[in-house]
């Protein structure tokens, strides 16, 4: 009887194999699954990784990074006072590019006086991104040299991938539009490709004694990309005007506060037919022009009569910035191990051009205008066996600062463990290392008359495990991490500078995720997430308990695709939870056009940020409280395919 | 016990797919839509699709004179010595700047797609079953 019954089974799934090859198109939704782009540049021992594959940006329909941001455990989306993104942010807080770094392709976005990449990139287009992968817990320095809690790396579409020339047009609430376009091939020795998109975005107006708050961006992208067997030459342009939401008036009634920004990069990437070899040189310059006018002051000017100060009203800021990145990796591979090695140089100039307060030059009060960052890493990768591998990384950096700052060397060390068969793998690792200040907060407290002393290195050690279950159909993971941070730099509104904290914090972090494919078209994903966190403030508040979470379906019913998911999150200090309901619908109506529409913050739950301001004058506070960081946004739009 | 380890191995076989795999079955698909033959000769002229030939059952690997259908990313797929009108591009550039071919199977908008040439197969009195249909162009 159990003969009949196994090899009843056999025959019915030979039957079902014979079925599966004899039909193409499921064969090519396979294959578009398997060899996902990912598949040749993720590194899975590198990290805690979730990608994003072209499939799915495809289905989601992604407008902007900020989508993808609020999918990542851990991480709740926000936006500053300037209404940029920034998913740290906490009033009078600036940006913290060791909280989360932004990578394309192998290229750094960050601007050292305004953070990292995402407040560029945030809520911008990003039809020219192929799939995006997310390294969760201090990743290797493969990944990222400066470390960071979250890597975000894009990988652009590639000419062997594309093959086509499209263009892309679309519409949504309060007046946004989006216009893209691509051309790309294959040709027999390189491949290229050029994209442009230009956004205008509109939000959702808020008001304020009268006053127009507004979070409106309007951007312009260009991007090329040749590549050979061995080489990759990349340019980017990008010009944006966005309005400065609240800007610095301390009772929020900006009147006329914008910032425009031009961001331009080349870069040059190599690696050795045998792959052994990878070099890049990386060169980006960027203006960026900031001006604010309110009729309530934006700050204090120093006079030599009493009282000493004098409020100004309006303020420019016109700086521009040289970033010189090179890095060169060689694998040495042995019969059980490979040894890494890799030297990077980060040259990051900033100048101030015009700085006017009541439209008076203010005179510079620091020579603090570069930082060089010479690194070596190294990392050791030991097959113990079939089934597990040790590995072990170090790195070293040298900060060398302008304007007479002191600078620092500091010293980094990974340690992990990794188990591997066929269904299950569990990924260990330990890390130590130091986030270095900002460039912005240095130049703060040198530009003080008062010198506030050097600012510490905060100190960071994370010790994280992580299973994870793989079946055909299913993957299962479950990560627990706890973090600790010494010396946390904040920026104290009393003394207008940044310190160093003298509390501890602890993070111990818990996320579960599941991933079932349905079939070949169709998934359902969940995920859940706890992190306890420990400020060590007063004993009243110093416990915090955050928890979100996602579940989404991509799930084909006819021709129409469709895309629903609803995150969730939750225990933020002050804030009240939030609910975001997506869903897009996609069609195609013939073989070169396709339609979707598409709806994000449906409920209009979603999370939404608290703004404060006092004035250090009066003591008066103003406040701003719960603004929707996701607009309830309705898109329709079309994409033609020549 | 010897059933037992046959359902192992189909069991096994069906979770091990793999790339390789995939694209060998796209590329054993296409030759039997365009050879009507239980075994076919097959010839492969694209360095990046050598390490298939272990993947099929129904497919036999021969050189040009021999096959019934190339499949070159080269031009040298073209060679003279090819018996067989049936040529086949793994490369989108050889596709657009060659009429002579049947066919293409290439990366387009971040999937894998197959074209077929319909003046082509008209030439060469090929029908596709109906399957096939939305990818003749």
């Amino acid at each position: 009887m159990l003969k009949k019954i196994l090899v009843g089974f056999t025959v019915a799934f030979l039957l079902l194999q014979t079925l599966n090859a004899q039909d193409i198109n499921t064969l090519l939704n396979s294959l578009a699954e398997k060899d996902d782009l990912s598949v040749h540049t993720k590194k899975e021992n590198a990290g805690y990784l979730i990608i994003f594959t072209r499939q799915d940006l495809d289905r989601m329909k992604t407008r902007s990074l900020k989508e993808l941001i609020e999918k990542i455990p851990f991480v709740r989306y926000n936006e500053n006072s300037r209404g940029l993104s920034d998913p740290y942010f906490q009033p009078y807080q600036a940006n913290n590019p060791s909280r989360i770094r932004i990578y394309i392709n192998d290229r750094e976005l960050l601007s050292p006086m305004f953070g990292n990449g995402l407040q560029i990139l945030g809520q911008m287009d990003m039809a020219y991104i192929d799939h995006v992968e997310v390294y969760i817990g201090l990743p290797s320095y493969e990944i990222s040299i400066e470390p960071a809690a979250t890597v975000i790396k894009l990988y652009t579409k590639t000419g062997k991938r594309e093959n086509t020339s499209v263009f892309g047009i679309s519409g949504g609430s309060y007046g946004t539009s989006d216009t893209y376009g691509y051309t790309a091939k294959d040709m027999k020795d390189f491949s290229y490709f050029i994209y442009g998109d230009h956004r205008n975005l509109k939000r959702e107006k808020l008001y304020n004694q009268g006053n127009l708050l507004s979070r409106d961006k309007e951007t312009g992208n260009f991007y090329a990309q040749l590549t050979t067997a061995i080489s990759r030459f990349e340019f980017q342009a990008i010009k944006g005007s966005m309005n400065n939401f609240l800007g610095n008036s301390w009772n929020m009634t900006p009147q006329n506060s914008t910032t425009d920004f031009t961001y331009l990069y080349a870069g040059y990437n190599f690696t050795s037919p045998d792959k052994s070899v990878k070099a890049n040189i990386n060169y980006t310059y960027a203006i960026y022009d900031y001006f604010d006018s309110s009729n309530a002051p934006l700050g204090l000017n120093p006079i030599s009569v009493y009282p000493f100060y004098a409020p100004f009203y309006t303020n420019r800021v016109k700086m521009h910035e040289d970033l010189l990145d090179t890095q060169i990796t060689k694998k040495l591979n042995f019969s059980k191990s490979s040894l890494l090695l890799g030297f990077r140089n980060r040259y990051k100039k900033f100048t101030s051009d015009i700085h006017t307060r009541n439209s008076i030059s203010v005179p510079t009060s620091s020579n603090y205008n570069y930082e060089d960052i010479v690194s070596a890493y190294e990392e050791f990768d030991y097959m113990l066996n079939k089934k597990n591998r040790l590995i072990f990384s170090s790195s070293i950096d040298k900060y060398f600062e302008g304007g007479g700052i002191n600078g620092e060397t500091i010293y980094g060390i990974r340690l992990g463990h990794i188990y591997h068969n066929d269904i299950y793998t569990q990924k260990s690792f330990f890390f130590y290392g130091k986030f270095r200040a900002t460039p912005y907060a240095l130049l703060v407290n040198d530009s003080l008359l008062v010198n506030p002393g050097d600012l510490k290195s905060e100190k960071s050690y994370a010790i994280s495990t992580k299973s994870i279950w793989k079946l055909e159909d299913l993957t299962t993971s479950l990560l627990f991490a706890r973090t600790v941070l010494n010396n946390h730099i904040y920026f104290n509104p009393t003394s207008g500078s940044y310190k160093n904290s003298t509390d501890k914090y602890v993070f111990d972090s818990i996320s579960y995720k599941n991933s079932y494919a349905l079939n070949v078209t169709d998934k359902i994903e969940f995920n859940a997430w706890i992190s306890f966190e420990d400020y060590g403030k007063n004993a009243n508040d110093r416990y915090e308990t955050k928890h979100g979470g996602y579940v989404a379906l991509f799930k084909k019913l006819g021709s129409i695709d469709t895309y629903n998911a609803i995150t969730y999150r939750d225990g933020y200090d002050n804030l009240s939870s939030g609910w975001n309901y997506n869903i897009t619908l996609s069609y195609p109506y013939s073989k070169h056009l396709s339609l979707f529409l598409k709806g994000e913050n449906l409920f209009k739950d979603a999370v939404k940020a608290n703004y404060y301001r006092v004035n250090p004058l009066t003591q008066q506070v103003t406040t701003l409280d719960n603004v929707s960081v996701f607009d309830r946004t309705v898109w329709l739009g079309m994409e033609y395919e020549f | 016990m010897k059933t037992l380890f046959l359902f192992i191995f189909v069991i096994s076989s069906l979770f091990g797919s793999n790339v390789q795999k995939l694209e060998m079955q796209i590329l054993s698909s296409v030759a039997h839509a365009l050879v009507h033959k239980k075994y076919i000769n097959v010839c492969i002229d694209d360095k990046n699709l050598e390490n298939l030939k272990g993947y099929s059952k129904t497919l036999k690997f021969v050189s040009c004179d021999k096959a019934d259908i190339v499949f070159t990313a080269e031009d040298s797929g073209m060679d003279k010595k090819c018996k067989t009108n049936i040529i086949f591009s793994t490369s989108y550039y050889l596709y657009s700047h060659s009429s002579v071919m049947t066919g293409a199977f290439f990366w387009q908008k971040g999937r894998p797609n197959i074209i077929f040439r319909k003046k082509q197969l008209k030439y060469l009195g090929i029908n596709l079953p109906k399957n096939f249909n939305k990818y003749i162009e």
